[in-house]
């Protein structure tokens, strides 16, 4: 049973390393001065309102760039990031409100976070707390790793995730949590790029201990990424990480591939599933998403290839060596983007969006039979400004869509 | 009176602090700004570049672009960076680094990234670089990716007759 932690009394945000009496008090003296100063804010400074989605109890007014994922107990954690710092809140009424926000770096940093470059969260069945996010180092970008012990009440001071990360620039990591709980984290590394007119990058990898939690050791998965495009991962029967990354193939070709480590030592196995053929030297900043269930693979990507162009899905019933033929999602003339997938068993959801110049329409369809056959897509909610992408989560009950927008704020919208 | 004697100053300051086309700092790009952009450019070919100092495809399109501004000082250039206006600085750099700061150039201006994309083309995904080619009747052909000299070239040669 994990036990709540109780909301400070005073509602300020919670520097997780102030020990001193009077270091808390200076804290709260300036976080009191800041807001007085800051022109268009609506807060007031007495009791900082502790839990809209609309991000008026954050500092700087939250971001847009936000990953959530439901804990053991259903609450529904966030890492938020701002300019010069990263969050963590929660939620114990499925996405309404949020806790207090607890400050995971007190050392302000260059927060750098994009769509495909974006913060991670994940939770054990202990209930501890894993993310990840991107920072300026005394490189470009960093890929950097916290842990709470302590079901969110504190956060261990962050340190970078790569072994190489003085040297070479870290970014775009995927952090993900096999069965049995093991934490992995995947990013691009650009450790071994030499001759920088050529395009492909690498992803390296460590796994994350309870004891060896701060010495990560990196091995290299695989090369020749495209280098804009986030990774997509998932778990196969056997426990072992199956990523899914589009890769820049002979001829220049961005087309996809699937990576799959195995036990004993043995070299990690990666191969080709898509062949849309999109020979192009450029950054799409589209990466994919994949969903293990059932022995089945279920994927679904974005092309702008010879063969076919938009947003597919396709599933493999033979561990991904064939897949079914590319299923085109959404309104082509609406550009649908970002797509996500969710497998459960014979039940699949797919979630993405599509814009008609002033609107975001946020899509979803569902299959009941393993996805061969689908019922007709739905919109199941819109936003009028900028949105992040969509996600699809599951506190083991319901299928919800986590979705941040700037004008609604953060929505998880059921799927029903 | 003092006011007159200063008069050409401040004169010379204001016209200065304006914008020009061909100006050392980034435009900002807003909702509207393509309409801007196309009007600084009425009856005249050019080509409008498209790129960002995130995206490595594109900054190794830039020495390319350099020596073709070199090559033909007749052609009207264009530059849009998909950055955000805190990265003025860094385009800055990059496009005097390539001696392309002399052309007109801009900078997304606005968060609402996705709709600026969508009032430049409704049927571009925003990958990078993206390369328009107009020409003088402003008619336009679209192409994603880093372009080879010989691409230019034939691209060029129609939009220049």
């Amino acid at each position: 049973m994990i036990d709540l932690p109780n909301f400070p009394t005073t509602k300020t945000v919670n520097h997780a390393s102030e020990k001193s009496f009077w270091g808390r008090l200076l804290g709260q003296l300036l976080l009191i001065s800041v807001f007085a100063l800051s022109a268009c804010s609506h807060v007031n400074q007495d009791h900082l309102k502790a839990g809209a989605a609309d991000y008026s109890h954050y500092p700087a007014g939250g971001g847009l760039f936000v990953t959530a994922a439901f804990g053991p107990d259903g609450r529904l954690w966030r890492i938020v990031p701002e300019k010069h710092h990263v969050y963590v809140d929660y939620s114990t009424d499925l996405g309404k409100t949020f806790s207090t926000p607890v400050l995971i770096n007190t050392e302000a940093q260059h927060i750098k976070v994009s769509g495909e470059n974006r913060p991670g969260i994940a939770v054990d069945r202990s209930g501890k707390i894993y993310v990840i996010y991107t920072a300026e180092s005394t490189q470009p970008v960093t890929v950097y790793f916290s842990v709470s012990a302590d079901n969110g009440r504190s956060f261990s001071t962050p340190s970078p995730l790569s072994d190489k990360a003085s040297e070479a620039n870290s970014f775009q990591g995927r952090l993900a949590l096999n069965p049995s709980g093991q934490a992995y984290v995947f990013w691009h590394d650009e450790r071994n790029r030499i001759d920088w007119k050529q395009p492909g990058n690498a992803i390296y990898y460590t796994t994350i201990n309870g004891q060896s939690e701060l010495s990560f050791v990196a091995q290299k998965l695989s090369d020749t990424l495209c280098d804009c495009c986030r990774i997509a991962a998932a778990f196969d029967n056997d426990a072992q990480p199956v990523l899914l990354a589009r890769f820049i193939y002979p001829g220049g070709i961005r087309d996809h591939g699937l990576i799959k480590t195995q036990a004993d030592g043995k070299n990690p196995l990666e191969w080709r599933v898509t062949f849309d053929q999109w020979a192009i030297e450029a950054c799409p900043d589209h990466g994919p998403t994949i969903a293990i269930s059932d022995d089945k693979y279920h994927i679904a990507w974005f092309t702008q290839g010879s063969v076919r162009q938009g947003l597919f899905y396709a599933y493999s019933s033979d561990k991904g060596q064939h897949f079914s033929p590319p299923l085109p999602l959404g309104n082509p003339g609406k550009l649908p983007s970002h797509p996500d997938v969710m497998a459960k068993g014979k039940h699949i959801t797919l979630t993405w969006t599509e814009f008609d110049g002033t609107k975001t329409q946020l899509w979803i369809m569902q299959s009941n039979d393993g996805g061969q056959a689908w019922l007709p897509a739905k919109s199941i909610a819109e936003s009028s400004a900028e949105v992040d992408f969509p996600f699809l989560l599951s506190d083991n009950k319901n299928v919800f869509v986590s979705w941040n927008s700037k004008n609604e704020g953060y929505r998880l919208i059921p799927v029903n | 009176m003092p006011l007159k004697k200063f008069a050409p100053c401040l004169l010379f300051l204001l016209l200065a602090a304006l914008n020009t086309p061909a100006q050392a700092e980034p435009s900002a790009f807003t909702s509207g700004s393509y309409q801007q952009l196309l009007s600084n450019n009425t009856n005249q070919p050019f080509m409008l570049v498209i790129w960002s100092v995130n995206c490595s495809s594109c900054l190794k399109d830039m020495a390319l672009l350099s020596s073709i501004h070199k090559s033909r000082p007749e052609l009207r250039m264009v530059m849009l960076a998909a950055d955000e206006l805190s990265a003025a600085e860094q385009i800055q750099q990059i496009l005097e680094k390539n001696q392309l700061s002399d052309i007109e150039n801009w900078v997304y201006a606005e968060e609402n990234t996705q709709k600026m994309q969508f009032e430049i083309d409704p049927k571009w995904y925003g990958e990078l670089p993206r390369t328009y080619f107009f020409d003088k009747a402003h008619q336009r052909t679209g192409v994603s990716g880093v372009l080879s000299k010989e691409d230019y070239d034939a691209m060029l040669a129609k939009i220049l007759k």
